[in-house]
């Protein structure tokens, strides 16, 4: 990665002479790497090295901002130009409540920076592949997947004083196994993400996927209806994201959208659960401050079943009366997703292993994963999808057979109110914006609507 | 810049690579988006850099960077990155032939989006707002406009050196509409940040904002005193831009060869389309044909060449309901013993180039939407995508419209809100027995089609006219 430290010199020239009323400067670099493998070849194997950074302006009463991938202080003080220049065109907006103040952000208990991540290069992915790889052969099946490692890089400068930064790094893998040259049928599959890929365990999982796949052969169909399923923390996961999108942030609440409109301090999911976003659990990917530089506030969002509060960054904030509680996203992210929106999740562990769910239940559907997830109604949490790579029957205690994959169209809301068990142990989940840590769920009631042919 | 890319080309050769291109992209994204009439970003991105790719010992490595003076250091990193490949490769990859260019391709606009100033794309959006505020049950307001111009040049070891300038936009609008007991929502022109084309402004302007704020606002409101439906098999007519995600889920992602062929079995997953199925395959009726065709003038994926430098072309990829071709890259079409249909494409500088969906669409029938309803005893009408998922087969799916009309004996009656239908790729496009003709015939564009690890997002195109479909489940819910 660049020399971070010239480019914060850049950033605080380029803030100290500002010719804003009030300027921001977000930056964010990053060295990527992927080694990507199916049919136990790999065929796509990359390194990229990128950066960012984003110019807001408030001048005037006005707003603008640009963005440059070049660092160079000839390119950022054009992208300041540009900002001014957009701002000048802008309707006033007396109600925006300024860029953040100097304020201190909380320490976190554990460094995001692992120096074993940050030198993973294309040699140690080709090692962890090969590891998993062999593993797979070995037991005769074939993989897909991907080894991810990136070390990167993100500040926030205001002219109002604050500046804050983080370097930290990730690592990813994810892996379907199948038998050879049957793609897509009979699959297994495990994710793992981490700061320190140290961690990573690959011929471990790959065993794991071997597993699943082993056991998911000659499935079988059940008929539409609701019944008791078993979610493994990767099929939870999703869950909760959709959620959270689609209830636990200011935009849906204070529009009606979400389920928790109106209702805080009222119970809307069963007892027994409690979530948070949670930005200083270095479990997670924890960072102490949003892109607006502004520290980040652990907020209690469920409390055993009961609506506590949701997320707000500045502009929604000031809207509603309230501070920030520093979940703005990048002005760059996917325009898909509005700001701001939790990227921390968990819900509390509780204290039954994923074994002892299967044990005690007569009749249930055991999910390892969920796809293509999409909202049906908004008021209801209620979305539709697939499950894949491990679907089955549990009877009287065991796994009996492999399922086909099924669709299921279901409120969230009301799956979350009817929990049985909560798993003891926590998984970190990758979502579209940010983690979610969280336990398998035993949940009594889940709408199956239709079967795959396979 | 076109020197210093062979270049870097001559030197992957010099490292051992036997095949090599570069390709630097410049593209600047300019992005208006209103909430509730205040805007919520207002902002310029600019991002170049190269992407350099190679093949060596028969495996593929990729590097790309932003520092374009330190492009040496990103060539032997993309050599470096093949030979782990190569620790892990059956086969060695084998590239189909294509003509080598040399050529300079430019989108065909009539309003340069560098002369329209923000003010005046502002003032559009602004008076669209404005339009969706007079409905007075509309809650939350959402109106964008984006610009993105894309120049690039592509060099390659075998002698291939093509500049293209790319010039797209698109606006859409969102009126959620809400009464303290449902919330109904809206979008014009369509879902998915709206439509999108290759051209210039006369695109945007042609979108009629303003009176589609207003239409779209008045629907969402009209929605939450709407009817639901009944649940059990109906004959659904879908308009044309509903049927964009139709094809662009249930047969162009089904079509891409590498899917085919389990490269994004991890990610995006497989295709129920596999290789003995074609030619012989009824994908669905003899109503239904499919091209790829990113040669057609303001199809978001139009452009000269792909980004393996594949000239343009049509392809017709199901003929009559059979299938007949697949997307293909280089490398899958030498597979598999078919065309490269110049399919391949990037998401910037920074990704490798995958198959992914160009301009895939449903080609005009003999019918009319008018005249489909009026044959029609009883079934729904529906409009604008709101839900979809596809399982990892693009088999099994549920989508469902934003708005829909009840069809009674030959007769749109009554508004239907939270619709949806469900049913398998090959029996529901072989349950169509009806596709309006080419003056219904209209083009859109998706800028949002995902695929790959890591993610890519590009931009796609569907035509489509509205279509009819018989037996097809239906599902209401409150």
């Amino acid at each position: 990665m660049r020399d971070t430290d010239a480019v914060m010199r850049i950033i605080r020239d380029v803030v100290k002479k500002s010719p804003a009323d009030q300027l921001e400067v977000t930056v964010s670099l990053k060295d990527y790497g992927l080694t990507r493998f199916a049919g136990n070849e790999i065929h796509q194997n990359m390194a990229e090295e990128d950066s960012s950074l984003t110019v807001r302006v408030y001048h005037n009463s006005r707003i603008g901002s640009c963005s440059t991938n070049i660092l160079d202080k000839g390119s950022i003080l054009k992208a300041v130009d540009t900002a001014m220049e957009i701002a000048s065109l802008n309707d006033e907006d007396t109600a925006f409540p300024g860029f953040a103040e100097r304020e201190k952000v909380e320490d976190l208990q554990e460094s995001p920076y692992v120096e074993t991540t940050a030198r993973t290069g294309v040699e140690e992915r080709g090692d962890i592949t090969d590891s998993l790889l062999s593993a797979v052969e070995k037991r005769g099946f074939e993989a897909a997947g991907a080894v991810a490692s990136e070390s990167s890089f993100m500040a926030v400068c205001t002219s109002r004083g604050q500046e804050v930064a983080q370097k930290e790094t990730s690592a990813s893998l994810n892996m379907v196994v199948n038998r050879p040259g049957q793609a897509g049928f009979g699959t297994g599959s495990v994710r793992w993400l981490g700061r320190d890929i140290g961690q990573l365990n690959a011929a471990g999982i790959a065993d794991k996927a071997v597993d699943i796949s082993e056991r998911n052969h000659d499935p079988v169909s059940v008929e539409a209806g609701e019944y008791e399923v078993i979610l493994t923390p990767e099929a939870v996961g999703l869950l909760l994201y959709y959620l959270s999108w689609m209830g636990f942030h200011s935009r849906a609440f204070h529009s009606g959208q979400s389920f928790m409109a109106g209702r805080i301090g009222e119970p809307v999911l069963d007892p027994k659960l409690t979530i948070i976003d949670d930005a200083f659990d270095c479990r997670g990917f924890a960072i102490p401050f949003d892109w607006e530089g502004r520290p980040k506030q652990r907020v209690n969002i469920i409390e055993n079943g009961a609506a506590r509060d949701v997320v707000y960054d500045s502009v929604t904030g000031a809207a509603a009366g309230r501070r920030s509680t520093g979940h703005a996203l990048s002005l760059l992210r996917d325009r898909y997703y509005s700001s701001p929106l939790p990227t921390n999740l968990f819900i509390d562990t509780g204290d039954t292993d994923i074994g002892e769910m299967i044990r005690s239940t007569e009749k249930a559907i055991f999910i390892n994963r969920f796809w293509y997830v999409r909202e049906v109604h908004w008021g209801r949490a209620a979305v539709t999808g697939m499950t894949r790579d491990g679907t089955f029957l549990v009877e009287h205690g065991k796994i009996t057979k492999a399922l086909h994959n099924l669709r299921f169209t279901q409120s969230i809301v009301e799956a979350f109110s009817n929990v049985i068990s909560i798993g003891k142990d926590a998984v970190l989940t990758e979502q579209f914006n940010g983690v979610a840590m969280v336990p398998a769920l035993r949940l009594g009631r889940f709408n199956i609507v239709g079967s795959s042919k396979f | 810049m076109k020197t210093a890319l062979q270049k870097l080309v001559d030197y992957a050769v010099s490292l051992g690579a036997s095949y090599a291109d570069v390709r630097w992209v410049r593209r600047s994204t300019d992005l208006l988006q209103l909430w509730d009439g205040s805007i919520d970003n207002i902002s310029v991105n600019e991002s170049e850099g190269i992407g350099v790719r190679v093949l060596v010992r028969g495996a593929w490595g990729f590097a790309a960077s932003n520092s374009i003076d330190g492009g040496m250091g990103t060539v032997e990193k993309s050599v470096a990155t093949a030979l782990q490949s190569a620790r892990w490769q059956k086969q060695p990859v084998e590239l189909a032939a294509v003509p080598v260019v040399q050529d300079t391709w430019t989108t065909p606009v009539e309003q340069d989006l560098r002369k329209i100033s923000f003010r005046e794309r502002l003032d559009l959006l602004l008076e669209a707002d404005s339009a969706m505020r007079e409905v007075p049950e509309v809650r939350q307001r959402k109106a964008s406009m984006g610009f993105y111009l894309t120049d690039q040049i592509f060099a390659s070891s075998e002698g291939a050196l093509i500049e293209q300038h790319i010039s797209e936009c698109g606006a859409g609008l969102t009126a959620l509409a809400a009464d303290g007991n449902e919330v109904q929502h809206r979008s014009y022109p369509a879902s998915f940040q709206g439509n999108y084309a290759t051209g210039g402004y006369e695109h945007v302007l042609s979108l009629d904002l303003v009176n589609g704020g207003r239409q779209c606002a008045g629907e969402a409101a009209a929605l939450l005193k709407a009817d639901t439906c009944e649940t059990g098999e109906q004959t659904i007519i879908l308009d044309s831009s509903l049927l964009t995600l139709q094809v662009h889920e249930s047969i162009g992602h089904a079509l891409e060869l590498d899917r085919v062929f389990g490269m994004e079995a991890s990610y995006a997953g497989t295709s129920f389309a596999t290789p003995e199925k074609l030619g012989n395959f009824r994908y669905g009726s003899p109503s239904v044909t499919i091209t790829a065709d990113n040669t057609l003038r303001g199809g978001l994926a139009s452009a000269g060449y792909d980004d393996e430098g594949v000239p343009a072309r049509r392809t017709e990829l199901i003929k009559e309901g059979i299938l007949t071709n697949y997307l293909t890259s280089r490398e899958t079409a030498a597979k598999l013993g078919v065309d490269v249909t110049s399919s391949m494409r990037a998401d910037g500088w920074q990704r490798t180039p995958l198959i992914r969906i160009s301009n895939v669409n449903l080609e005009p029938g003999d019918s009319s939407l008018e005249e489909m309803i009026a044959d029609t005893e009883e079934g729904i009408f529906m409009k604008t995508t709101k839900v979809y998922s596809i399982d990892d087969k693009r088999l099994n799916f549920e989508f469902g419209p934003e708005i829909a009309w009840k069809i009674e004996k030959g007769k749109c009656t009554r508004l239907l809100k939270n619709v949806r239908y469900r049913s398998m790729t090959p029996d529901f496009w072989n349950a169509c027995d009806a596709v309006a003709k080419d003056d219904e015939w209209k083009l859109w564009g998706v800028p949002v089609c995902g695929k790959g690890e890591p993610g890519q997002i590009v931009h796609v195109g569907h035509g489509t006219a509205a279509a009819r479909f018989r037996n097809i489940r239906v599902e209401g819910s409150k």
